[in-house]
């Protein structure tokens, strides 16, 4: 065999080997290609099905923990609101009694009544109240009479109510024809007071007292 | 064996090489679809989302539950207020009553 034939042969084998070569490394390409495509779309079916189920069940599982956990602090924070409210009515049966040296009740009655004719803004006013407030109103009406004109700078007029009140303390006013009526009763102004004070105690006290511990 | 036969038999047998090589390609291209296709397997990838969400529920149920504790433990320390700090917000509440200090 000639070395040209030799050469011939070897340059076939040569472009046989290289054509063989290419026609695979380009099917595992695809193989890889076609694999790879598969696996993008079923992790984006993956995700798409995992995400909206996980959120689902996110929102239901810590959704309902978040909820009975902020009921129970809802109802421990009640609990203490009412203590105080239970507290602070103790604290005006005090006073209402006079037990308490540092308040004067009668000034405090007097100055319920001056408010609540003031606020309605009458001359003549029918005044209600509980057994004990009423007795020490009906003693003193003239002197309170003659107080509050001086200090309301008109003549005041004052009738004790048929009726009394089953309240704790302070007084129910009605206009002389009772049309107009001013609730300025302990109780009332109790619930008042604590209604404000509630979101100052979520704000400030609760905070305050759970961040000092 | 002249020359040129010999060529002819090398060519002959480099096609068929050829020809061997396409089919084995279209056997990993084949292969690789059929992969493909179990890859894709929605009935497949759906039970691998209930097993991935199943694991997940698990890790929730723990987080709900620290979530729980946190909450119940704020409400346990509100509590334990001590009364002295009670009747301190009390007498505040009862000097603005009976003080005639409300601004409305």
């Amino acid at each position: 065999m000639s070395e040209e034939i030799n050469a011939f042969l070897n340059e076939i084998r040569r472009r046989t080997e290289e054509e063989i070569n290419k026609i695979l490394s380009e099917a595992r390409s695809k193989a890889e290609e076609i694999k790879k495509s598969a696996e993008e779309e079923a992790n984006r079916i993956f995700s798409h099905e995992a995400h909206s189920r996980l959120m689902l069940l996110r929102r239901k599982i810590l959704g309902q923990a978040e909820i009975e956990g902020r009921h129970e602090l809802i109802k421990a924070k009640n609990e203490i609101l009412e203590k105080i409210y239970k507290r602070a009515k103790e604290m005006l049966s005090e006073i209402v009694e006079g037990k308490n040296p540092q308040v004067n009740y009668s000034d405090v009655l007097y100055n319920l009544i001056k408010e609540a004719i003031e606020r309605m803004n009458e001359m003549e006013v029918i005044i209600e109240a509980n057994e004990r407030d009423m007795e020490f109103i009906s003693k003193n009406i003239r002197r309170i009479e003659e107080n509050l004109s001086k200090d309301l700078g008109k003549p005041i007029k004052i009738t004790l109510s048929d009726e009394k009140a089953n309240i704790l303390g302070g007084v129910i006013i009605y206009s002389r024809d009772r049309r107009k009526v001013y609730y300025n009763t302990l109780e009332g102004r109790l619930v008042e007071t604590i209604k404000k004070y509630r979101s100052i105690l979520g704000k400030e006290f609760f905070k305050k007292y759970l961040e000092a511990k | 064996m002249s020359n040129i036969s010999l060529l002819v038999e090398e060519e002959i047998k480099a096609l068929k090489r050829i020809e061997e090589a396409k089919k084995e390609a279209e056997k990993i291209v084949e292969k690789a679809k059929e992969e493909a296709r179990k890859i894709k397997d929605l009935k497949l990838i759906l039970e691998k989302v209930s097993k991935y969400i199943d694991e997940q529920e698990k890790l929730l149920k723990e987080e709900a539950e620290s979530l729980r504790r946190k909450y119940f433990e704020i409400a346990e320390k509100i509590r334990l207020i001590p009364s002295e700090e009670i009747d301190k917000i009390a007498e505040e509440i009862v000097m603005e009553v009976v003080g005639l200090e409300r601004g409305d």
